[in-house]
């Protein structure tokens, strides 16, 4: 399930919006994803709150709703491209290959190029 | 007589249409993907559409097409690898011993298919493949005859980490019959479509390689490989370590030995109707990469390379350092009119083959890739 970010007026807590919207159980397993800027030129990635409990799960729900956004982020192999870099509360993840980093409840994963590839 | 030319720079795609006004008769009347790397463009002049690929540094290798001529664009498909089945061993790259991907790392080539096969599309890629569209790029296949062919553990990369396929020729008499051409990887030939394949670089040498590993086809560097529209069995290529051309279809190879100002080059263009006139762009061999006493010149023969002209006239002469890539030198569909650009960003006409030069700009970004409409 996708739930678009609020984007005009005050923002609320996540968890608090979430938890009025959709009770305890969905705010237990919501995940925020917010991809660079500098991809907003090519596909149009709104940042979402989203149920997973790994990267390649958040992901790919992300993806199932915007599948011209895959390809800008994974390579033919799903795996994270080379140039791209992906932070789970600030920290990279460990597997960029399988995305198997767990996420959890309030965790917010952010989609970011790598200065690598600039 | 082309009506547009199209430039593929680092920083975007520039169409050029003819002003009518003064004697470079050329200017800039449209811009599209401004700021993004565009390595291929493509006319079809079966149906009048634009193809242009695409290389973001971030977010990997696009293709967009246009069917108002470049006015507005619409992303298509890129070619994607299919998975590695597991009972296939990884191909290691001979120069490094690591594994070449199953990855789409850059579009490097696009052909159109044969006049009587309308949709088809043919795309070369780093790090090898070569990919088919039958319908007009929305979607692609791997040629797996090619890919799976033992002979690709031999191939390396010329200049980048994998090997690139930069050339596809298909021939204007049996669109089943396509010619391509890899650094380094040789060239290959399909009679069939593409079902199998054979590798036709018998004739070159590579200077770059062991004394007794120099004449394997298929680890040769042909920077380009171009085929004449009226005498389809005549290729050209503009090798790493000389000028080669063909007569019997890529058969056999023949060094043009002669060519002035030096043999090393990118780039290699030959008239559509007269298979013994070719112009190159030679620079000085491969360690420098600059034009021969900092002079930009284009050379050309007429007589199939026995003798070569070496024309400046309008081309700067003084601490120029002005490359010509692969892609960057087209002649037009008459063989009048042809064009270069150059890595730092100028770009030429001429509308006598070459005998006098026009500039259109000095202020582009690198040019990866000149074509005129066809």
């Amino acid at each position: 399930m996708i739930v678009p970010r609020k984007t005009t007026g005050k923002l609320v807590h996540p968890h608090a919006t979430r938890t009025a919207f959709f009770g305890q159980y969905w705010a237990s397993i919501m995940v925020r994803v917010t991809f660079t800027s500098n991809i907003q030129r090519h596909v149009q990635c709104q940042t979402v709150d989203i149920v997973g409990d790994t990267v390649r799960e958040v992901l790919n729900s992300v993806f199932e709703k915007n599948e011209q956004a895959r390809g800008y982020v994974l390579d033919d192999r799903g795996a994270v491209r080379k140039h791209m870099i992906i932070f789970i509360n600030g920290q990279p993840i460990k597997d960029r290959t399988l995305l198997s980093d767990e996420v959890s409840a309030g965790d917010e994963i952010y989609v970011m190029q790598a200065l690598s590839g600039g | 007589m082309s009506d547009r030319m199209f430039v593929a720079t680092r920083k975007g795609m520039f169409t050029l249409s003819r002003s009518g006004k003064g004697a470079c008769r050329w200017s800039i009347s449209g811009t599209a993907f401004l700021s993004d790397p565009i390595y291929i463009v493509l006319h079809d002049a079966r149906d009048d559409s634009v193809y242009a690929a695409l290389g973001h540094g971030h977010f990997g290798s696009k293709l967009h097409r246009s069917s108002d001529g470049g006015v507005t664009w619409q992303e298509i498909a890129a070619p994607a690898y299919p998975e590695k089945p597991e009972d296939v061993e990884d191909v290691l790259c001979p120069m490094r011993g690591t594994p070449i991907p199953w990855n789409l790392e850059l579009i490097w080539s696009l052909a159109a298919g044969g006049a009587d096969e309308p949709g088809v599309l043919w795309c070369g890629t780093v790090p090898g493949g070569l990919f088919r569209s039958e319908d007009h790029g929305q979607s692609w296949s791997l040629i797996r005859s090619l890919w799976d062919h033992p002979s690709r553990k031999n191939w390396f990369g010329g200049g980048l980490d994998y090997p690139g396929m930069h050339s596809i020729c298909v021939d204007p008499r049996d669109s089943q019959r396509v010619t391509v051409g890899i650094s380094c990887g040789g060239v290959w030939v399909t009679g069939d479509g593409g079902n199998s394949w054979s590798c036709q670089s018998k004739g070159m040498w590579a200077a770059y390689m062991p004394p007794e590993r120099k004449d394997d086809v298929d680890i040769q560097d042909p920077h380009l490989v171009v085929q004449c529209g009226s005498s389809p069995d005549a290729f050209w290529s503009q090798h790493h370590n000389g000028v080669f051309r063909s007569a019997d279809g890529c058969q056999s190879w023949t060094e043009v030995k002669n060519v002035q100002p030096s043999t090393f080059g990118f780039a290699v263009a030959v008239h559509p109707h007269d298979a013994n006139t070719a112009w190159l762009v030679p620079a000085i061999k491969d360690e420098q990469r600059i034009p021969v006493d900092a002079q930009v010149v284009v050379s050309r023969t007429r007589d199939g390379g026995e003798t070569f002209d070496v024309l400046r006239e309008g081309l700067p002469q003084d601490h120029a350092y002005d490359i010509t890539f692969r892609h960057a030198l087209d002649v037009d569909a008459c063989g009048e009119e042809v064009a270069f650009g150059s890595t730092t960003g100028s770009l030429w006409w001429s509308g006598d083959q070459g005998d006098h030069w026009h500039t259109i700009s000095n202020h582009l970004p690198p040019i990866y890739g000149v074509w005129f409409a066809k």
